[in-house]
């Protein structure tokens, strides 16, 4: 017996390129990047990916009432977006919750933590929302979610993760819903270590370019809303699109390069095409992991060519958002649902040519024309590797 | 110049947390990554955080890191070089 | 669910270690000084043990336990899942790297392990495995979930065994609770699993 299908029946997102799907949408297709300097955080010219919008205005967009609302602006990120992605179910009860972020609260902390070392008020805060978990919590809440929370936590593969673990829990009658996804704020702490790793472009990043020199951050909150495919067409509700394939591998090299060959991505990809019963040649579109770094690129490279041989059209959309972190999974996974349902391949950063060593380049002109699928690739530090496939609904 | 090679090799051991070498054990020209003491990129990257705090020396360039740091030797001959009479 | 059987367990509570019951090592109050010590029990050769944080050394610690004898093979490296749970996650790191920003002496190598996972990477760089891997963060632990996961890796990802762990460093508190799944072993039961935790 097949395992049932998964479609996919609410969305929502806030990042660089807008506050909700529609704008974001828009400017995809208008083909602007969202990144630019930080006007939160003192780091002068350096491009991040930054929300528009400070946390008071996130509140405020926030609708519904939700008191006390949490000040962590991870938290505040996810709430919109899970309300977003939540607007179309009629009752939200019986859905499940799985968030990932690696920040979590510490966006709130590092600014609090002066007052926690002195023993001042704000411990309470700081305690209640400091941890990872903490938001999985708000979001569900905030949606009225009754079924049960769990958050991942796998760097840059988190929220890929989430869909997956989301959609093999309904497949095995463990959920009616699953919203699922993740969030990540920019902060100091995350800033500075990337520095100190030297991974990151002091300008706009160049993923797949020759001459690439890093990324660059961003923050972002991304949820999708599961379903059995069934299950949805028995509410009338029409899927946005179906998540055909999921998977997660480890590269089980180093804590924060891939192997030379990048044996861990296409054993992602290969077992996440093969789990949606397609074969690569069915791939119409990747949104590759591009970070921009000199290593990931390659490696990611590397891989989808042993894949693919014929490379299809791949962007990485990292040039447009930046490095979302936890997000960057669920994030980029609406983009493809976006793209599904648009007929829309988007430009990310446009390479001259090709790296060294390589004959494939990333979509330099934004093409409009109809898919039928897409990958969705997502490799985070520690080796752990994700992929989903993206399918038209119609 | 030997003093700063030696002492080289104990802050080697001390910033990277390498329990179980000693300095005798890291010969002069023994290559630091790769077959060697089989140091990584990480490593670089805190050799390059050991040079500056430590010694005042800067590099800006991970590559550059990679031959400067090739061995004890190259690190110390650097060191020199970019240290002002 | 047949292959959902428990074949090995690891547990570390404040220096004192135990594979399968029996003690290994006791502990002496002092968190890197015990964690030694028990690595040392094991009677392993892998350097890198070391150089990781505290909570990849109590992770690598486990694991090494766990997979004590069993043929490297690619059954091993191909078939085995991980998951690590826990409910502070990378906090002894996160905090180390907070105290080094403040005082702007921040560390490469302190930043790579304020994300949990990287400890079950090291974990799968150690023992060379190749399949899925997951890290939660809840306020657990929690035997239903655990056992969700592990039936997971079992039955819905296809492996032979699956590493499923509890590591918790915080506070001057450390503890693990690790178990090895998979066929032939005794039958998973809550009770024995609950106290496992405990």
């Amino acid at each position: 017996m097949n395992p049932p299908r998964i479609a996919i029946t609410g969305m929502g997102a806030v990042c660089a390129l807008g506050t909700g799907i529609a704008d974001i949408t828009a400017v995809l297709v208008a083909g602007r990047t969202g990144l630019r300097p930080s006007v939160r955080l003192p780091y002068g010219e350096q491009p991040f990916g930054e929300v528009g919008a400070d946390n008071a205005v996130l509140e405020s967009l926030i609708e519904g009432r939700f008191s006390p609302l949490p000040r962590s602006r991870t938290a505040l990120l996810a709430l919109l977006a899970a309300k977003e992605a939540m607007a179309g179910t009629a009752d939200p009860r019986d859905t499940a919750v799985i968030s990932a972020s690696t920040v979590g609260g510490m966006d709130l902390s590092e600014d609090l933590f002066d007052d926690w070392r002195n023993g001042r008020m704000e411990r309470a805060a700081m305690a209640l929302e400091h941890p990872v978990y903490a938001h999985t919590r708000a979001v569900a809440d905030a949606v009225g979610a009754q079924g049960f929370t769990t958050t991942i936590s796998t760097a840059c593969s988190s929220s890929a993760n989430a869909i997956a673990l989301g959609a093999r829990l309904l497949q095995q009658g463990r959920a009616r819903r699953v919203l699922a996804g993740g969030s990540d704020a920019l902060c100091r702490f995350t800033v500075e270590g990337f520095r100190a790793l030297s991974a990151m472009d002091a300008g706009p990043c160049r993923p797949f370019s020759a001459d690439r020199k890093g990324m660059n951050l961003g923050e972002a909150a991304a949820y999708v809303v599961l379903e059995r495919a069934e299950d949805a067409l028995r509410d009338g509700r029409v899927p946005l699109a179906l998540l055909g394939g999921w998977s997660n591998s480890n590269d089980a090299h180093h804590a924060t390069a891939t192997s030379p060959e990048g044996n861990g991505p296409y054993a992602a990809m290969r077992e996440a095409i093969g789990r949606a019963g397609l074969a690569p040649e069915d791939i119409d579109h990747i949104n590759a992991h591009g970070t921009g770094t000199d290593n990931n690129d390659a490696t990611e490279l590397r891989a989808m060519e042993r894949l693919f041989g014929t490379v299809p059209p791949f962007t990485s959309t990292k040039a447009l958002t930046g490095h979302t972190l936890a997000a960057a999974g669920a994030l980029e996974a609406v983009i493809a649902v976006q793209c599904l349902r648009n007929g829309l391949v988007p430009m990310g950063f446009p390479v001259e040519g090709p790296m060294p060593g390589h004959t494939a380049m990333p979509v330099t002109t934004p093409q409009r024309r109809p898919l039928r699928a897409v990958l969705s690739s997502s490799f985070g530090f520690g080796g752990n590797c994700a992929a989903l496939v993206l399918m038209n609904a119609a | 110049m030997n003093e700063l090679r030696q002492e080289l090799k104990k802050e080697i051991i001390q910033h990277l947390n390498l329990q179980g070498t000693t300095p005798e054990s890291i010969a002069d020209d023994m290559p630091l990554f790769g077959e060697g003491l089989g140091l990584d990129s990480i490593d670089v990257l805190e050799l390059i955080v050991l040079l500056d705090r430590k010694y005042g020396v800067r590099i800006s360039d991970p590559q550059q890191g990679r031959e400067v740091f090739r061995n004890v030797t190259t690190m110390a001959d650097f060191i020199t070089a970019n240290t002002s009479k | 669910m047949e292959r959902l059987s428990i074949l090995r367990t690891a547990r570390y509570r404040n220096g004192r270690f135990e594979v399968d019951g029996a003690v290994r090592a006791t502990g002496t109050g002092d968190v890197d000084t015990d964690l030694t010590a028990a690595w040392a029990t094991l009677g392993t050769n892998y350097d890198r043990f070391h150089r990781t944080d505290r909570l990849a050394r109590l992770v690598l610690l486990c694991a090494e336990a766990l997979l004590a004898g069993l043929p490297d093979d690619d059954d091993l490296h191909e078939r085995t899942g991980t998951v690590l749970t826990g409910r502070h996650g990378s906090m002894d790191s996160d905090l180390r790297h907070y105290e080094a920003l403040r005082q702007g002496q921040v560390s490469p190598a302190v930043f790579v392990y304020t994300l949990p996972n990287i400890a079950l990477g090291e974990l799968t760089i150690r023992h060379r495995l190749f399949g899925p891997g997951l890290c939660l963060l809840d306020e657990g632990p929690d035997t239903g979930r655990l056992r969700d996961l592990c039936a997971w890796m079992l039955d819905g990802e296809g492996m032979h065994r699956a590493i499923c762990g509890r590591a918790d460093i915080f506070a001057g508190e450390v503890s693990a609770t690790f178990m090895l799944t998979g066929d032939g072993g005794r039958p998973w039961n809550n009770d024995e699993v609950d106290t496992l935790h405990r």
